[in-house]
Order: C-alpha cells, then structure tokens, then sequence
C-alpha cells in the first residue's frame, strides 16, 4: 500500500527492487493472481464451510439434534 | 525462499502493474463462479447412491436390507435412496451432517464395523441415533414425500386411518414413533437389557 503513493509521483523513479525486471513483475503479478483465484479462495471456502460445519455440529451435540421446521 | 515469500506477499499487496482491474475482477468472479458450480457438484456427489454404497460397511449391511424393503422396490417405481432420509435437505444441517461423516471415515480407517458382527452389536446404537433425530425434526424427512394433507384416509386401513387420526394429526405422534424398521431391519432388542 505505502508503494502507491510513490508511484504515482511524477518523474520520480520506481523504488520497488523490481523496477529494473518489468518481465518479472509481470510473471509475479500473474502467478499471485493464479494462486489467490485457484488455490487459495476455493480453500478458504472450503475451510469456512467445512468449520461451520463442525461448529453446527458441536452446537448439536449439546442442543441435541435440529428441531422440527413448522408446517 | 525468505526472499521469494518476500516479493510475493510484496506483491500480493500492491497494486498490478500489468493486469487490468476488469482482468483481475470478471477473472476473480469467473472462478468464483466455477467454483461454487464444483462445490455443489462434489456436494451432490456425496449424496448419490454410489457414493453412500461405495464402502462395504453400507454395501453390505444397510443397503442390502433396503434392497428388499417397499422404499427401493414397489409398484409405482418410485424409491428413496440413503440420502433422502439420512441427510437432511437444509443447507446448515446438510453441511453439519456431512462434517459428522468424517466420523464414518475416522470408522471405516479404524474399522469400527467392518464386520456384520460388529455391524450388529453397534446397531442399537445407530438407529436410536437416527430416531432421535427423526423424533427432534418431527420426521421431517419422511414429511419430505409423505405429507399428512394429502393423505386419503379412505384408501388406508382402517387401523392405520385410527392412528393417524388419533395421533399423527393431532400431533401427539410423529412418523418414526409408529415406523421403525421399515427402511432397515431393526436391531436387536435384548440388547438393551443386557
């Protein structure tokens, strides 16, 4: 975050260590893109899910299992 | 590596240089959208036949017995399979229900009931489990397609059209109080005086 001001200053240069390696900012930047779309969100979700599984569960054990919904 | 973890989580933080904001959004939605399309896949996956039968704990023992029982074979060939009336259809309970699996497969690894010797002596166990759950849901998963409005008391026996009158409209009774071992055969009963 503090490196958006900086870029955005004109004629100032790129302080980031990558400045010098555009090819490999672009690499890192699709890489992270990858892994945050593909492999990190969808086992975030799946651990959320899966942990409010077992909270309802571990409720259950102590409220005994779910009522009856009104007909 | 440090280094390598470093940048990344650098750039993880920072803005993209060299990937549009409508790239990055419609791509992050697009595997949103595939992903919640798998999830719900791999949930219905789990709810099949297939899946259920798929080890010989329940090959063997409870769908064998099912097998001959008017909820798999009938005139009308309409049937219920294990997930029917065993998960319940809510999407909280369902997700809970299928977190206490992981029990099923902690008892298949240890083989719990790997046998039906086993299977036998741990059955009492399991179907008051089971009632209990029907009892607390009010049979909700039979109400599921067996529904008390429209029920034609004229086409039943007359014993039955007694009980249901008396109890099961009035309230006081649920499904599986009158309707135990319809589905499965039931367990044991000296067991419990032992």
């Amino acid at each position: 975050m503090r490196d958006v001001g900086k870029q955005r200053q004109p004629g100032k240069t790129d302080m980031s260590e990558d400045a010098g390696n555009p090819a490999l900012r672009r690499t890192e930047e699709f890489r992270t893109f990858i892994f945050l779309t593909v492999v990190m969100a969808p086992v975030l979700a799946v651990m959320v899910v899966g942990g409010y599984g077992f909270i309802v569960w571990v409720y259950q054990m102590i409220a005994g299992p779910p009522g009856a919904v009104l007909h | 590596m440090k280094d390598l973890l470093k940048r990344y989580w650098h750039t993880l933080w920072r803005p993209s240089r060299y990937y549009s904001l409508g790239l990055l959004t419609i791509g992050g939605f697009v595997a949103g959208v595939i992903f919640w399309g798998g999830f719900n896949t791999a949930l219905e996956a789990t709810n099949t036949e297939q899946f259920c039968t798929g080890c010989h704990e329940m090959r063997t023992n409870v769908y064998e017995e099912l097998r001959g029982t008017i909820h798999f074979t009938n005139r009308s060939g309409v049937r219920a399979k294990c997930s029917d009336c065993h998960v319940p259809h809510n999407w909280t309970h369902k997700i809970a229900r299928k977190m206490q699996a992981s029990k099923e497969v902690w008892g298949k690894i240890f083989g719990t009931i790997n046998t039906r010797e086993k299977f036998l002596d741990k059955r009492l166990e399991l179907a008051q489990r089971e009632w209990a759950r029907f009892k607390a849901n009010d049979s909700l998963e039979c109400r599921n397609c067996h529904e008390l409005d429209y029920m034609d008391f004229t086409r039943q026996s007359k014993r039955a059209v007694d009980a249901h009158s008396r109890s099961l409209e009035t309230g006081e009774k649920t499904c599986i109080d009158c309707h135990k071992g319809i589905a499965h055969r039931l367990p044991d009963i000296n067991l419990t005086h032992q």
